[in-house]
């Protein structure tokens, strides 16, 4: 079995969709766990075209194609797995804050994080603290990801950090923050948890952060 | 010897680009055409969903938004009714820039957040009084044809923005102002202070000494702000500058050519708002579009890309005889080094041949966050350069000096002849780079680097550069109306 979960990442890190599939179908049909395709298989594998991007070896839609092949694979474990395996690593709310449209980065790093198996949930561009309340409470994520691109937007982070506190729902979630203008100091002084300079240092810290 | 008069024979001015023919920058225009008609622009702003319906396009309304689908004649109408040469007026009528098809002037990158401090060298947040001082940098500069927001007054209360940006710039500058507005409010505050400094809202109405900028969303998209502002623009009769950023690859196709007709869509579609909303408004074609670097995930601006986008753009805005304002010169270094001076030549280089207006780009570093004092400098330094370079060379019966070469003959010596004398002066000239030999350079320089020099030349600027007085009330006036704006803004909120 380990042979064919070796297949299985090499095939998806080849950006094969169909062969990914037939692969994971086949551990299926031998008996394999949904959780360990997931986890041995499809992960592993992502894990592998996650340095390689780090590294500067693969390009950005490269990683989106090989996401793509392990979300194909997704379909097929899906009705098998619990619905906590389902979610993956982990749920991950994210948005632009309130008054910024800017939404290149926050995309990537959506793309990413689904590529390294978060479930996300994107709600857009110009986000209100009071939306992001709404959201965290319907969706219950484990992290929830700010994007401010603008000087003057990123205040409203610092505020949408408030508005979860006088919720009461600021410790049922982990905060991260990115975007050009953000700062490592800044999501300190805020009362965030972690900052992302990039897509892959997000999905690295990501991690950590559901470990 | 008689040399007489030639009847015409084929002659070219100047060393130009050839970046498409006619034809291929028609079927540019023809594809832009059938995305207005049949894809449309997704437009957020009520009020311009109604002067674009009412002008005789398409609209689809959905939920926060509408799709507006725009015929072709009316856009190539539009185009038309845009005034086709614009002189931006300046506060210093001396520096009124006329932008005449081909005329190729340059001006620093825009909107930056960071500065590299001179003195200390640090990067840090740039301030309102960065603002000011860039602008006074720029005033001395003879190679800054019009003035940038260069960076932004991150210091300054939410909303009021570009209203503090605008009163250091005029305070620092009388060169033509190029700025994006926080709201149509702040963009009506900041003609009161232009007006201030212009003897009034009349004058300011004949000669705006500024142009509000406004950017499309790419891909097709017009937000709720570039629209109001266009239209308050409209109102004011102030000028706007019409500046998408496609990241090819990101937010347009990945082949450039792709990114060129959605680019020239969303431009397109800006300026038919700016013409629905009030016929004749001056509207300049710009750009900063480049390519998202797909292994980085950055808005490479300092790549190869970068040239070859705006340059075309160039050639487009030239197509529609526009006044054109297109990237080149920014650099994606994060300091004042090599890689800076390389990737500034190549595209600032680009878009002067192309005949670009304004260059935009001098001065720029880390993908359009940072800018650097010394690079500024450096930067002005090859603008000269450039500007020398793309008049090309002329052949004239004077330059051809034929006279001068048989008198000269085999073997002689051209530097004591009188036409070396005549001609000497329109040699380019170095400042700070420098072209002496290896012990003067060190007796000159004391092998300082041009980067120090470079920090020191814009130091003493600083320091002692005065530019144009405003108006004796105007210091007062215009703080008196940024006070009142600020205390409105915090009675609204
Ligand atoms: C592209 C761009 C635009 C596009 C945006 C298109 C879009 N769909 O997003 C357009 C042209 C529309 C635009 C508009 C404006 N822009 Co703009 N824009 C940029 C630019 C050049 C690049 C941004 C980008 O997409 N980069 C590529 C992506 C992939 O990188 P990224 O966003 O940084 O994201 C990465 C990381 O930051 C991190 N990250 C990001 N978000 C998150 C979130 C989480 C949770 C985590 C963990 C990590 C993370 O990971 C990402 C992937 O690696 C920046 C300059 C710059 N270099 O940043 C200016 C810039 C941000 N814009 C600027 C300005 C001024 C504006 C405008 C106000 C201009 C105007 N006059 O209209 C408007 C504002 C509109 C608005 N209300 O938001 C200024 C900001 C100045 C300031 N005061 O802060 C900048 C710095 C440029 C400049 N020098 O002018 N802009």
């Amino acid at each position: 079995m380990e042979e064919l979960f070796e297949k299985m990442a090499e095939v998806l890190i080849a950006g094969k969709e169909a062969e990914v599939k037939s692969l994971a179908q086949e551990a299926l049909d031998k008996g394999a766990a949904a959780r360990d395709i997931l986890d041995k298989g499809l992960l592993a594998g992502m894990d592998v075209v996650g340095q390689r991007f780090k590294a500067g070896d693969l390009f950005i839609p490269e990683v989106l194609l090989c996401a793509r092949c392990m979300h194909g694979a997704m379909d097929i474990l899906k009705p098998l797995l619990s619905e906590a395996d389902a979610a993956g690593v982990g749920t991950y709310l994210i948005g632009t804050v309130e008054g910024d449209l800017h939404d290149i980065g926050k995309n990537l790093v959506s793309m990413m994080l689904e590529g390294a198996g978060f479930q996300v949930i994107d709600l857009g561009t110009n986000i209100t603290a009071q939306q992001f309340v709404e959201a965290v409470k319907e969706h219950k994520p484990d992290i929830l990801g700010l994007s401010a691109l603008l000087t003057t937007t990123m205040p409203r982070m610092e505020e949408t950090i408030q508005a979860l506190k006088e919720a009461g729902i600021r410790d049922q979630v982990k905060i991260m923050a990115g975007g050009a203008p953000v700062t490592q100091d800044f999501i300190e002084k805020i009362g965030g948890d972690a900052y992302g300079a990039n897509a892959a240092s997000a999905v690295d810290k990501a991690k950590e952060l559901v470990a | 010897m008689k040399r007489i008069s030639r009847s015409g024979i084929g002659t070219t001015a100047g060393f130009g680009l050839a970046a498409f023919s006619r034809d291929e920058l028609d079927s540019i225009h023809y594809a832009t055409l059938q995305i207005l008609q049949d894809t449309g622009i997704k437009v957020l702003s009520e009020n311009a969903l109604e002067i674009f319906h009412g002008g005789g396009c398409e609209i689809e309304r959905f939920e926060g938004y509408g799709i507006v689908k725009i015929p072709s004649y009316v856009v190539e109408e539009c185009v038309f009714w845009a005034p086709r040469t614009i002189v931006y007026d300046a506060r210093n009528p001396d520096d009124d820039y006329v932008a005449e098809p081909n005329r190729v002037g340059f001006t620093t990158f825009g909107g930056c957040i960071n500065v590299i401090d001179p003195l200390t060298r640090d990067l840090r947040r740039a301030t309102k009084k960065d603002c000011g001082d860039i602008a006074r940098v720029c005033d001395h500069l003879d190679e800054i044809c019009v003035a940038e927001r260069v960076v932004n007054s991150t210091d300054v209360p939410e909303g009021t923005l570009s209203v503090h940006n605008l009163e250091a710039i005029l305070s620092n500058t009388g060169k033509h102002i190029f700025l994006g507005a926080d709201s149509p409010r702040a963009l009506s505050v900041m003609a009161e202070l232009a007006a201030v400094c212009s003897g009034g809202m009349d004058n300011l109405r004949k000669r705006p000494i500024f142009t509000a900028n406004v950017c499309p969303i790419s891909p097709l998209t017009l937000p709720t702000n570039t629209c109001d502002v266009i239209i308050e623009a409209a109102r004011l009769g102030v000028g706007v500058m019409i500046m998408p950023m496609s990241l090819s690859g990101g937010t347009s196709s990945a082949t450039l050519a792709g990114t060129l007709v959605t680019h020239n869509a969303e431009v397109l579609s800006c300026i038919v708002l700016a013409q629905l909303a009030k016929k004749g408004l001056p509207c300049t074609y710009a750009s900063t579009s480049t390519i998202l670097d797909l292994r980085f995930g950055t808005s490479a601006i300092g790549s190869p890309e970068y040239g070859m986008i705006n340059a075309t753009l160039a050639k487009l805005a030239q197509y529609y005889r526009l006044p054109s304002f297109v990237g080149g010169g920014a650099s994606d270094s994060k300091v004042p080094d090599i890689q800076s001076g390389y990737e500034f030549t190549l595209s600032a280089t680009m878009s002067a041949l192309a005949g670009a207006n304004i260059v935009f780009g001098s001065g720029v570093l880390e993908q359009g966050l940072t800018i650097d004092y010394a690079k500024i400098i450096m930067d002005a330094e090859m603008i000269r350069m450039i500007q020398i370079a793309i008049k090309g060379i002329e052949l004239t019966d004077e330059k051809l000096a034929m006279d001068v070469i048989h008198e000269v003959g085999p073997g002689g010596a051209y530097i004591a002849h009188e036409h070396s004398l005549l001609s000497m002066r329109s040699q380019s000239q170095a400042k700070l780079f420098d072209r002496r030999s290896r012990s003067d350079w060190l007796e000159a320089t004391e092998g300082k680097s041009i980067v120090a020099r470079a920090y020191e030349t814009a130091i003493d600027i600083l320091e002692n550069h005065q530019p144009h007085p405003l108006p004796d009330n105007a210091p007062k006036a215009m703080s008196k109306i940024v006070k009142e704006f600020e205390k409105e803004l915090k009675g609204g909120l």
